[in-house]
Formats: C-alpha cells, sequence, structure tokens
C-alpha cells in the first residue's frame, strides 16, 4: 500500500482505479514543505535544526514511547468521533469541548469512589466521561434542531466548557484540589496499567473504538442512512430517514466517544484533573479525520506519527531549551502538507 | 472555426460515456448531434468545453491540437458551451450577468451594453439591459446564454438540449449564417432535421454514423435506437379499495393547494396535469405527508407510500452514493445480516436491479456518473417493493422514447400488484395514453377531471390551457 493510498479519502478507497501516478516534484515539495517551517523557525532561534531533529530522534526513550502511544490513542479516539459527526455532514468542532467537559464527568466518579479497586473505579469513570461527553453534545445537538449551525455553537460550548472546568477546580473542588492550580490529582489506581512502560490498554481501547467506528458507518443499514444524510438530507428524506435524528444520535454518540478520550487524557494521561487538559486534541483530531477520511491505517499512522512528535519535543526542552509547542508547528506542517498532496491528487 | 474531435474517450468509473469518438464540426453550419439519453452527448461537449479533461483522443481548432483545463479556456479559445439547465443567477440583472461572467478584470459596462444590442439586432432577440432573470421567459434565458458566448467571442456555439421555441431556429441559422460553428445537442429526430446541415449520431457512447441533408428520417431512427419501441398499454381501472382520500384539503405550499378533493383507488393511475407550477408538485407533497395541511382532512389507507421527485441527483438519489449503496439504502432489508450489511447480496441486489431495469452502469458506478435517464431508472429500482401509494413526479422529463416507454410499462405493473398510483407530468399525451384519469390543476385548485376512455382530448386541452370547465 503506497503512502497516497493510505491517506486516500474514503470514497477513492472503494472507488479505485482513480489513484493515479502524479506529479513527483509535488510530492517531494510536500515533503519538504512539512520540514522546511519548523527548520526555518528553528534557524530563527538561532539553534542548529540538525542537532534538534536528532535530539528529536534519540531522545525517543521508552517512556517517551510510552507517552507517544498515549497521545496517539486519544487522537485516534477523537478521531474516531469526528468519523461520525462529520459523515452526518456536521462540522462538529465541539470535540474539544465535549471531552473537556468529560474530564469533569471522570473526576466527579473518581472523587467519589477513590478508594474502589480499579476494575470499578475505572469503569465507572468510563460511563461517567462517556454521558458527560454525550450532555455537552447534547446542546449542540438541540440547537442544531432549532437551526443553530453547529460550528457557532460548538464554539460556544468549547469555551464554556473550558471556564467550567477552571470554574469545577478553583470553585466547587477547591478544597480536594488542596487550592492548587496544577490540578486534582488522580490516584494510581484510576489509570489505566502499563505492561513494560507502554499502555497496551489504551492502545486497544482505541484501536476497538476505531475499527468499531468504521465499521458502524461503513457496513451497517445504520452507517449507510447517516452517510445519506451527510451527503444530502432532501435525497434522505425521500427514503424515510429523517435527518434530525441522524444529528441528534451522532452527536450524541460522538460526544460519547469524546467522552472516553476525555477519561483517558485525565486519569491516564496527565493523571490529573486540570485547565487547558485537552491539549488540542479535538482539533487535531478534526484535521486528521479531513486528510485520512475513514481509511484505518491513515488514522492510526498520523496519530502515531504525532504521538511521536510531540514525544520527540518534550526532551527538546530541557537537553536544548526549545519549547515543546514545536511539536504543534511540526504537526501543523505535516498536516498542510498532507493538503497539498491530496489536492494535487484531486485534479 | 473547424473543430475535430479525435478519437475521443471519457470515462466515469467503468463506464464509457465516449468510447473512441470522432466528429468534425465545420464552420457557417448548423451541426447536428443525435442520440437517446446517456448516448453520451453531453459529455462529448463537455469534453471539446473544457468541463471535462478526456481520457484519450485529442481536438484540434482549425487544425492545432489543443486542450483545455477549464470551459473558460475553452471560451478564450472561441468555444462556447449553453447548458442544459441555465447557469444563470436569476436575481441579477442582464447586464450584471454579463458582467460576472466577463472574462479577465476589466467591467466594461458600456462595451457589454452595445454588444448585447448588436447581438439583439443580429440574432433577433429582445433582451435589455436592466431586465431580471427572473422575469425572463425560458426561450429568453436561452437567448441570454446564447448572447452571453457570443458576447464573450465564441465562434463555436454548442446548444444542449436547449428548449425549442419558434425563434431558435432562426437565431441558429443566424450564428451560422455569420460564419460561426454551431453544434446543436439533442434527442428529438425532427429538431435535428430540420434545424441541421449535417448530424452525426451517437448510441452507448460510440459514434454511429453522420448523415447529411436531405436526410432520411427512418434512416436515423435506426441509427439512433436499437430496440423497438415498447408498445403503450391500456390504462387501469383500479379496485374498489381506497388508498388515500383527501377532502377539501388546504395547504400552505408555494403555490398553497386549496379545496382539494382527491380519491386515489388502488390499482389506478391518476395524471395530475397543468401548467408548469400549478400546484403539481406541492399535491403530490400534501399525498406523500411531507407537507401538511391547514385545512380539510387526508385520510392514507395506504400503509407504505413513496414519492419520487423531478430531481434526481440530490433529490431521488443520494449524490455521492453508488448504485449498490443506493439500492441499500432504499431496500436495507434485503441487504441485512443481523446489524451489517452484506457486500454479496449488496451486489448480488444492484446486478438485479441494473438487468431488470436496464440500467447503463455497474454497481459502483456512482450515481452522478449515469445519465439522467439511467438516474430515473436507478430511482425506480429504488422504489420499495410494498409501495401501496406510489407518487411520480414528471418521471419522464426530458427521456427518449424507449427509456419513457419502460418507465410507464414498470408504473403499469405497479398498478397491475394493486399499488395506487399519481403521476404528475408536463406530457398531456403520455398522461391521455396511460392513465385512467386526468386530474387539471389550476393555481393549487382541481380544474376539473378528465377520463381518457371516452373523454375528449380537446376538453383535456381546454381545461390545461385555462379556457374554463364547468368541472365534471
Amino acid at each position: 500500500m503506497s503512502l497516497r493510498q493510505l491517506f486516500a479519502p474514503a470514497q477513492d478507497m472503494t472507488g479505485k482505479g482513480r489513484l493515479r501516478g502524479g506529479d513527483l516534484a509535488v510530492r517531494v515539495a510536500a515533503a519538504l514543505a512539512a520540514f522546511l517551517l519548523p527548520t526555518l523557525l528553528i534557524a530563527l532561534a538561532g539553534k542548529d535544526p540538525l542537532a534538534v531533529y536528532q535530539e528529536f530522534v534519540t531522545g525517543l526513550t521508552v517512556s517517551r514511547l510510552g507517552d507517544a502511544t498515549m497521545y496517539a490513542a486519544i487522537l485516534i479516539i477523537c478521531t474516531a468521533s469526528a468519523m461520525i459527526t462529520f459523515n452526518a455532514s456536521l462540522w462538529n468542532i465541539g470535540i474539544e469541548g465535549q471531552l473537556a467537559f468529560a474530564t469533569i464527568g471522570a473526576t466527579g466518579a473518581m472523587i467519589l469512589m477513590r478508594d474502589a479497586p480499579s476494575a470499578i473505579l475505572i469503569p465507572a469513570m468510563l460511563v461517567a466521561a462517556m454521558v458527560a461527553g454525550a450532555l455537552w453534545a447534547s446542546f449542540v445537538a438541540l440547537l442544531r434542531l432549532i437551526d443553530v449551525n453547529e460550528i457557532f455553537s460548538g464554539f460556544a460550548l468549547n469555551q464554556i466548557a473550558g471556564a467550567l472546568v477552571k470554574f469545577m477546580l478553583v470553585g466547587v473542588w477547591w478544597e480536594i484540589s488542596q487550592k492548587r492550580m496544577s490540578g486534582i490529582p488522580f490516584p494510581d489506581n484510576a489509570s489505566l496499567p502499563t505492561v513494560g512502560g507502554i499502555n497496551l490498554w489504551m492502545i486497544a481501547l482505541s484501536l476497538i473504538v476505531l475499527v468499531g467506528t468504521v465499521w458502524v458507518i461503513v457496513r451497517t443499514p445504520i452507517g449507510l442512512q447517516v452517510r445519506a444524510v451527510g451527503l444530502s438530507r432532501v435525497s434522505a428524506s425521500f427514503y424515510g430517514i429523517s435527518a434530525n435524528w441522524v444529528f441528534v444520535a451522532t452527536l450524541l454518540a460522538g460526544g460519547a466517544l469524546a467522552g472516553i478520550a476525555g477519561m483517558l487524557t485525565s486519569s491516564t494521561y496527565f493523571h490529573r484533573f486540570a485547565p487547558d487538559v485537552t491539549s488540542g486534541f479535538g482539533f487535531t483530531a478534526i484535521l486528521i479525520y479531513l486528510i485520512a477520511r475513514m481509511n484505518l491505517l491513515g488514522v492510526i499512522v498520523l496519530s502515531t506519527l504525532f504521538g511521536l512528535i510531540n514525544a520527540g519535543t518534550i526532551g527538546l526542552q530541557t537537553r536544548l531549551g526549545i519549547d515543546p509547542s514545536l511539536a504543534g508547528l511540526v504537526q501543523i506542517s505535516i498536516i498542510l502538507a498532507l493538503y497539498l498532496l491530496q489536492g494535487k491528487d484531486k485534479r | 472555426m473547424r473543430v475535430e474531435l479525435v478519437n475521443i474517450t471519457k470515462r466515469f468509473g467503468d463506464l464509457f460515456a465516449n468510447n473512441d469518438v470522432s466528429a468534425t464540426f465545420e464552420p457557417g453550419q448548423v451541426h447536428g448531434l443525435l442520440g437517446e439519453n446517456g448516448a453520451g452527448k453531453s459529455t462529448l461537449m463537455k469534453v471539446l468545453a473544457g468541463w471535462y479533461r478526456p481520457d484519450g483522443g485529442s481536438i484540434r481548432v482549425d487544425g492545432k491540437d489543443v486542450a483545455f483545463h477549464t470551459p473558460q479556456e475553452a471560451l478564450a479559445h472561441g468555444i462556447g458551451y449553453v447548458p442544459q439547465d441555465p447557469q444563470d443567477f436569476p436575481p441579477l440583472t442582464v447586464l450584471e450577468h454579463l458582467v460576472v461572467g466577463t472574462p479577465g478584470w476589466a467591467v466594461r459596462r458600456d462595451a457589454l451594453v452595445r454588444d448585447l444590442e448588436n447581438v439583439n439586432a443580429n440574432l433577433g432577440f429582445d433582451l435589455r439591459p436592466s431586465t431580471r432573470i427572473q422575469d425572463l421567459t425560458v426561450g429568453q434565458r436561452l437567448q441570454l446564454a446564447m448572447a452571453q458566448v457570443v458576447v464573450y467571442g465564441a465562434k463555436v456555439i454548442i446548444l444542449d438540449e436547449p428548449p425549442m421555441g419558434s425563434g431558435l431556429r432562426d437565431s441558429l441559422q443566424k450564428l451560422a449564417a455569420e460564419g460561426r460553428t454551431v453544434v446543436f445537442i439533442t434527442h428529438n429526430i425532427p429538431d435535428a432535421v430540420t434545424l441541421c446541415h449535417r448530424i452525426t449520431v451517437l448510441r452507448r457512447g460510440r459514434r454511429v454514423g453522420a448523415v447529411e441533408q436531405p436526410v432520411d428520417q427512418a434512416a436515423l431512427v435506426k441509427m439512433m435506437f436499437e430496440e423497438d419501441l415498447p408498445p403503450a398499454g391500456t390504462p387501469p381501472t383500479g379496485s374498489e379499495d381506497i388508498a388515500i382520500d383527501l377532502s377539501n384539503v388546504s395547504s400552505r405550499t408555494d403555490p398553497p393547494l386549496s379545496n382539494i378533493n382527491l380519491k386515489v383507488r388502488c390499482g389506478e393511475i391518476v395524471g395530475l396535469a397543468g401548467i408548469e407550477g400549478s400546484g403539481q408538485a406541492p399535491l403530490l407533497s400534501v399525498l406523500a405527508g411531507r407537507d401538511g395541511v391547514t385545512a380539510g382532512a387526508r385520510k392514507c389507507h395506504a400503509k407504505h407510500v413513496h414519492l419520487v421527485p423531478a430531481g434526481r441527483l440530490g433529490e431521488g438519489l443520494v449524490d455521492g452514493f453508488n448504485v449498490q449503496e443506493m439500492l441499500a439504502l432504499a431496500h436495507s432489508d434485503e441487504v441485512k445480516q443481523g446489524w451489517r450489511l452484506d457486500p454479496g447480496r449488496m451486489v448480488r441486489l444492484a446486478e438485479r436491479a441494473i438487468s431488470q431495469f436496464y440500467i447503463k452502469g455497474q454497481p459502483r458506478s456512482p450515481s452522478g456518473s449515469l445519465s439522467g435517464g439511467n438516474q430515473q431508472r436507478l430511482m425506480l429500482a429504488c422504489v420499495p417493493f410494498d409501495t401501496d401509494l406510489l407518487l411520480l413526479d414528471n418521471p419522464t422529463r426530458g427521456l427518449d422514447v424507449p427509456t419513457a416507454g419502460f418507465i410507464w410499462s414498470w408504473i403499469m405493473e405497479q398498478c397491475e400488484r394493486g399499488a395506487g398510483v399519481v403521476v404528475a407530468s408536463n406530457e398531456l399525451e403520455e398522461l391521455w395514453a396511460h392513465a385512467s384519469r386526468i386530474v387539471v390543476l389550476e393555481r393549487g385548485r382541481i380544474a376539473g377531471e378528465v377520463t381518457p376512455i371516452g373523454g375528449s382530448f380537446e376538453r383535456l386541452k381546454e381545461l390545461v390551457g385555462g379556457a374554463k370547465g364547468e368541472g365534471e
């Protein structure tokens, strides 16, 4: 499977034969472009780009690889969330807020049951987070039913969710956090366990969610109806499919998946309930979806790549004094380069 | 300009819309491009006009090889395409419309007005710069589209199934007399014969041949069609069972319906006639339960009502779904295996529908790649099998005779199965030939009803034409 097939949008996956040999120059230019922007900025900051990239690779220790896989797993689940709503033509940019609100749900469950064994606490947090995520998404759904565009409501709800997290921390749970802005730590029994530094549970969970989501959308009558509404509400209505019902169902399902991501983020990735815990997962996931669409391998490869980039930049700060925000920059450069490729393929 | 198409091939997925087609269009002539729906006429001309890029073959203009990437590029080389449906902006004025499409950056209003006046004078058009497009007649909108490509300097003018009007013949002759190359796409043999100097015939994406005047119509028919025309059926009479009953129904549709009384029995075909926009579509929508009633009562006894809308892509068909996805959406019970779709059954269902409905396409052909007639047949294939009230809005619009015949024989079958059928159509002849009775609408009211058996066609025409009848 070539790189291009890997990132081919869904219609090309099924359509076959549309992937023609393209212009090599554009491909090379895209790959270079992905490195050009970060390289320029590193050079502007007065550092040696080569040293940075070297540190980037050598810095990937086992524990960093563990971080990378967790980061990738969360991204994969968020991308699955995006898949559901985007297939119904909903630009659900509210994943970020649903994830944030879900961390409140997970934290609430943790506070209530902190001494319970993992086998009880973790499922309880998961359910609480999924319900919270779906609840937050339900506001987008309700507003959509009265013709409020999901982009506006999603944006507003993201802001509100962010503010709510801060409010919970410094207000309701201020005593529990022992008055520390760094947040409420999660106990060890709230984390999914690792095997040799790698969180296999999270990897498995994310893959199950991703494969399950794609399967439902591509291989079931329900998925077919969702896609029909996404492509044309009017056409779908002639076959007795209610667009409103599909909007509500997909938003709730997407919110629930964002909830899973929220629970994993707070309990296992950061081990704490804190403001800005979402790290832009929701937005990055949308960008990944827009490139990889329904291509399983595309989503997995991109998410893993982004996880590695994120983990690789953590060491840069201590060793070379470079801010880890470089990770975001590299990620966005890659996305833009892939868009460049995709645009070329669409001709 | 002399245009040569050499061995043009254009594929959509596995479907060859044009297969190795060659044609030559000489300046000073009106050239006909004749064929059934789906023969590849529009595709071939869209390849010439830069809308599509060919998968094989070449285009020569005055002996030079050219390749167009956009319609603008083709227009800059003097090739202007007038599409079947007007691609204009109804709220704009005629002049504004010309300004919008002007190539380049400079807006030359005065020059455009002068050019438009020249076109009016030369071609006998009556286009005023300040008229809003929404206030133009269908014929004037065609004139505007033609004027537009002439003003932008087209030497080759392609008309895709233009609405036939009295002035069209003159305009085409005048365009040709000015030394332009005119290509006229049609599926209507008499139109082609009366308008064209030379006619190229396409069938299933291939060129069958070309003829020059004087033309033998019978030979053209043979070239165009492979199969004989199916015979028309006799109108079904229907049973005593009522499928749906509207009494004194009014609605807030556009146009609003008022005081509609209509009973549709199982096993009969009710034709809906009237001037376009007299309330046929709203009535079908109310019958289907898609629009509510504001007064009166809608009593539906049919269990499964299905409306086949007039629009194809984006209405009856999901634009973006392929044939097998469309069929799976419509007949999900047929392809369900527990919770999942059975891919094998999806393909088998699609293959069955393709052979049963003569759809020229594959299970994986995107519905958007099918021609109008094939899209219509796919829409029929997507009618749920247990439909007992079937509503169709202009199911044969723009289709050739064999396809229309096929559609009517299929409608008859549904009737014999016991379904009540309501068909709206702008073609009185086809309603006359097939319907059990014909209800004529006028401004959202029922103007009268005519029964073909024992009734008078003249009376039907009078009703549609607005000559007041007393109601029967």
